[in-house]
C-alpha cells in the first residue's frame, strides 16, 4: 500500500471522510488516492484559505476534527489565516500540506516553504512526515492532540516521499502523545471552597466563554444557573451555552457588550469564570475590571490563570467534570433555588437592556434584519457570521438556544470567515440550514466559495449587511477620527444578484424592511445556495461601545442610552 | 529582576527546540545562555535556559512551556543548585613575562591550559558563571582572541537530608 492510501485509511479509521480541500504538485498522489476512494470526499474549494476555514466550520459545528488539505507552497501559506483562526478560538483543526521532496528540502525548490517555521506559532503543534510508516501513528497523534484538553489545530507536512512510498511495516497499536491524556478531577476541598463561595456572596455572577462550549458543558452550566438562581454573563465565543431568552442570561460583556453583562460585571462581589482567557475585547482597561469582585477562575489551560487578570482562586481542569463535581455538592446544600435582590435585580436589568429592534424605517436597521432571521430560522439551525458591524448585531439580537449553533471568529477577528465556516458546518450538519450573516466586505474576501456550493451542491446562505461601508472601522472613524473616512468606503459597484447568477445561483435583493421576510423564506426555501443582499443604512452603529482602552463602565451608546447607569440602581 | 535557571525536559523530536526559542520570543522573553544536551533518559534531551526576569513572568512562562506538546517537565533551578559551564578562552601572549602572568592566573583560578605555543594559548574553565566572569576580567589586561561559552548548566544539590 501507498503512503496516500495510508493517510485517507487513518483518517477514515478516525472517523473522518470527508475534507475540505485545493490540489497542486506535491500533493497529486494524495488526491490520486482520493480517486479511487468511493468512501472519501473531498470537497473542492476554490481558496485554501476557505479549506482552512471550512475546516474549521466543521469542528465547531460537530465538536469533532476538521480536515483540510493544500499543497505546498502557496496553497500552505494560503491556509496560514485559517489555522490563526482556529488557534485563537481553540478549534480542532487537521491541516495537511504537501511539500517538496526531502532531498530538495531547504534547497528553494519550486513550491517550497517553510511551513514547519510559519506554521509554527499558530498552531497547537505540527509535524512532517517522511517516512510512509510513520504516517498512521503520527495522524492519530495529530487528532488527539487537536481534540484533547485545550483544542487546537494541527499542521501535517506530507513529503513526496511519504505519499508515494510503500508501507513496509505494521501499523503500531498505540500512538502516545505527551501532554494530551485525561485532566486529573479537581481536588475535593477547591470544589467545596468554590460551592461555598457560590452560596455564601451576596451578588456572585457566573461568567461563561468558550471553553464551556468546547468541553460540552453546556447542560452543567445551564442546571448550575437554576439551582442556584445565579445571574450569567458570556463571551462572544460562548454564545449559545445558555439561550439567549434566558432570564437569568445577560448576555455578552465587553468592548461591545451589554450594558446589563458589563454592569454585573463591575457590580457583582464574586466572579466565577469558566473557559475564558480574558482577552482585551471583553476586560477593557484591566485594572478596572471587576475591581471589587472576588474572582475563581476554572480552565483546562493553567498559563491561562493570572495572564491578563489577577484572580484570587483557581481550578484547573475539564470544566465538564468540575461542574458535575460541583452541582453534586450543591444539590446537597440546597432544597430549592434562592430568590436573591442580586438575582431579581439582574433579571429587572436583563429586561431593561432588551430595546425593541422591529423597526420599520427605510433604509433598513440592520437590527430589524436579525430580527427577522430570528423569526426565520429553527433553534437547531446554524448562523455564522463574518467579523465587523454584522457580527456585533448578531452577537447582541441574534437569539440562539443551543451550543454549536452560532459559529463566529472571535479572538483572531478573521473577515472572510463566515461564509466558508457555513460550507463546513453544513457538511458537518447537513440536515439544518446554515445561514451566514455576513457584511459586503466581509463576504467578498471569500466570495469565490460560491462556485464550491454550486460544484459540490451545498447550501449555505449568505445575508449580506450592505452598507457600501467597512462599517466597523467607518464607525471608529466616525467617533474617534471627526468622520475622516479614510478607505473604509466600498461603493456600490459590486452587483451581489449579478454575482450569485454568475456563479448559476439565485442573488435576492432587499430594500425595504418589508421585503426581509419574504428574501429570507424564499433563499431559506430553495434547494441551492441563495444571496440575499439587505441595503442596510448606511451610517449605522453598533452600540454601546467602549472608548479604546476605557473600563467597562464607560461604554456608551445603546438601548439604554438615556436610562444611564443611574437607572440600574434603582 | 533576577537570573533565572529553568531546565525543560524535552521529548527529542526534530524541531522542538525551534518551538521553545518561538516562544521565548513571541512572549518576550529574552535567553541570556541556552544549553542543550542527551539526559540519563533515552529519547529525552534536556534545554537549559538562563534568562533575567521577574517572579511573575516566570511562573507564567513555565505554564507555556509546560503546553508544548513534546515538553515533558519544566523545573526552576534558580534555588539550591549546582550551577557550571565550561569556557574556552583563546589568548595571544606576548613575551614570557606575559606567558607566566596568565599562567600564573590559570592556576590560581584553578582553570586548564588546554594548548599553547609562542603566540597563542587556549585555556579551559569550568566553574560558575560569576567566577567565570571575574576570571574573563582578569584576563581582559591581555591580549583576548576568542571566547567561546556552553551556557549554564545546573543541578539540584543533594541536599542535607538527601531528599
Amino acid at each position: 500500500m501507498k503512503g496516500s492510501q495510508m493517510i485517507l485509511n487513518t483518517l477514515k479509521d478516525n472517523g473522518v471522510n470527508t475534507t475540505f480541500g485545493y490540489p497542486g504538485g506535491s500533493v497529486i498522489p494524495l488526491f490520486d488516492a482520493v480517486y479511487n476512494d468511493n468512501e472519501f470526499r473531498n470537497i473542492l474549494v476554490r481558496h485554501e484559505q476557505a479549506a482552512a476555514h471550512a475546516a474549521d466550520g466543521y469542528a465547531r459545528a460537530s465538536g469533532n476534527v476538521g480536515v483540510a488539505i493544500a499543497t505546498s507552497g502557496p496553497g500552505a501559506t494560503n491556509l496560514v489565516t485559517g489555522l490563526g483562526t482556529a488557534y485563537y478560538d481553540s478549534s480542532p483543526v487537521l491541516a495537511f500540506g504537501g511539500q517538496v521532496s526531502v532531498n530538495f528540502l531547504g534547497k528553494d525548490a519550486f513550491q517550497e516553504s517553510d511551513m514547519m517555521g510559519i506554521t509554527l506559532p499558530i498552531t497547537k503543534h505540527n509535524f512532517q512526515i517522511r517516512n510512509p510508516d510513520d504516517i498512521n501513528a503520527t495522524i492519530r497523534k495529530a487528532i488527539k492532540i487537536a481534540t484533547s484538553r485545550r483544542p487546537g489545530p494541527v499542521y501535517v507536512e506530507l513529503p513526496k516521499e511519504c505519499q508515494v512510498g510503500d508501507i513496509t511495516k505494521p501499523n503500531p497499536k498505540t500512538a502516545e502523545v505527551l501532554n494530551c491524556g485525561p485532566m486529573p478531577r479537581a481536588k475535593k476541598e477547591d470544589i467545596k471552597k468554590l460551592a461555598d463561595g457560590l452560596l455564601n456572596t451576596q451578588a456572585p455572577l457566573i461568567l461563561v466563554g468558550g471553553g464551556v462550549l468546547l468541553a460540552n458543558a453546556s447542560g452543567q452550566i445551564n442546571k448550575l444557573i437554576e439551582l442556584l438562581n445565579i445571574p450569567v454573563a458570556t463571551t462572544l465565543m460562548a454564545k449559545g451555552v445558555i439561550p439567549d431568552n434566558h432570564p437569568l442570561n445577560l448576555g455578552m460583556i465587553g468592548m461591545h457588550g451589554r450594558k446589563s453583562a458589563n454592569y454585573a460585571i463591575m457590580n457583582a462581589d464574586l466572579i466565577v469564570v469558566l473557559g475564558c482567557r480574558f482577552s482585551d475585547r471583553i476586560t477593557g482597561d484591566t485594572d478596572a475590571f471587576a475591581r471589587d469582585a472576588k474572582i475563581i477562575q476554572i480552565d483546562i489551560d493553567s498559563s491561562e490563570i493570572n495572564k491578563n487578570i489577577d484572580i484570587d482562586m483557581s481550578i484547573i481542569g475539564d470544566v465538564k467534570s468540575i461542574l458535575d463535581d460541583l452541582l453534586a455538592v450543591l444539590k446537597m446544600k440546597i432544597k430549592s433555588p434562592k430568590q436573591t435582590d442580586w438575582s431579581k435585580k439582574m433579571k429587572k436589568i436583563k429586561q431593561l437592556c432588551c430595546c425593541d429592534i422591529d423597526i420599520g424605517k427605510t433604509p433598513i436597521d440592520p437590527r430589524k434584519v436579525i430580527k427577522e432571521i430570528n423569526a426565520a430560522i429553527k433553534d437547531t439551525d446554524i448562523v455564522t457570521t463574518g467579523v465587523g458591524q454584522h457580527q456585533m448585531y448578531a452577537a447582541h439580537f441574534l437569539e440562539r438556544k443551543y451550543p454549536r449553533t452560532f459559529i463566529t471568529s472571535g479572538g483572531f477577528g478573521t473577515m472572510g470567515s463566515g461564509f466558508p465556516f457555513a460550507i463546513g458546518a453544513k457538511i458537518a450538519k447537513p440536515d439544518v440550514e446554515v445561514i451566514d450573516i455576513d457584511g459586503d466586505g466581509s463576504f467578498i474576501m471569500n466570495s469565490q466559495e460560491l462556485a464550491t456550493c454550486k460544484e459540490e451542491n451545498i447550501k449555505a446562505t449568505p445575508v449580506i449587511l450592505n452598507n457600501n461601508y467597512l462599517g466597523m472601522v467607518r464607525q471608529w472613524l466616525e467617533i474617534f477620527y471627526g468622520r475622516r473616512y479614510s478607505q473604509v468606503g466600498l461603493g456600490n459597484t459590486t452587483d451581489f444578484v449579478k454575482m450569485a447568477d454568475a456563479y448559476g445561483l439565485e442573488g435576492i435583493l432587499v430594500e425595504k424592511p418589508s421585503e426581509i421576510k419574504d428574501a429570507l423564506k424564499e433563499a431559506m426555501g430553495n434547494d441551492e445556495t441563495t444571496i440575499v443582499n439587505i441595503m442596510i443604512e448606511k451610517e449605522s452603529n453598533i452600540l454601546p461601545m467602549l472608548p479604546p482602552g476605557g473600563t467597562l463602565k464607560e461604554a456608551f451608546g445603546g438601548c439604554m442610552e438615556q436610562a444611564g447607569y443611574e437607572c440600574f440602581e434603582k | 529582576m533576577k537570573t533565572y535557571i529553568i531546565s525543560i525536559l524535552v521529548a527529542d523530536e526534530p524541531g522542538v527546540l525551534l518551538k521553545l526559542c518561538g516562544l521565548f520570543v513571541r512572549r518576550g522573553f529574552n535567553i541570556n545562555t541556552i544549553a542543550v544536551g542527551s539526559t540519563e533518559k533515552k529519547g529525552l534531551s534536556r534545554i537549559m535556559i538562563t534568562l533575567n526576569s521577574d517572579g511573575k513572568k516566570i511562573t507564567q512562562l513555565k505554564k507555556q512551556l509546560i503546553k508544548v506538546i513534546d515538553v515533558v517537565g519544566v523545573s526552576d533551578l534558580t534555588e539550591n543548585t549546582i550551577v557550571e559551564e565550561l569556557c574556552l578562552i583563546k589568548l595571544g601572549i606576548n613575551g614570557e613575562k606575559e606567558r607566566d602572568e596568565i599562567i600564573n592566573n590559570v592556576n590560581l583560578f584553578k582553570a586548564k591550559i588546554i594548548d599553547i605555543n609562542k603566540t597563542n594559548i587556549i585555556i579551559q574553565i569550568t566553574d560558575r558563571p560569576n567566577k567565570i566572569k571575574n576570571f574573563i576580567d582578569v584576563l581582559s589586561d591581555y591580549e583576548i582572541v576568542k571566547i567561546t561559552r556552553t551556557g549554564t548548566v545546573a543541578i539540584k544539590d543533594i541536599g542535607t537530608n538527601n531528599n
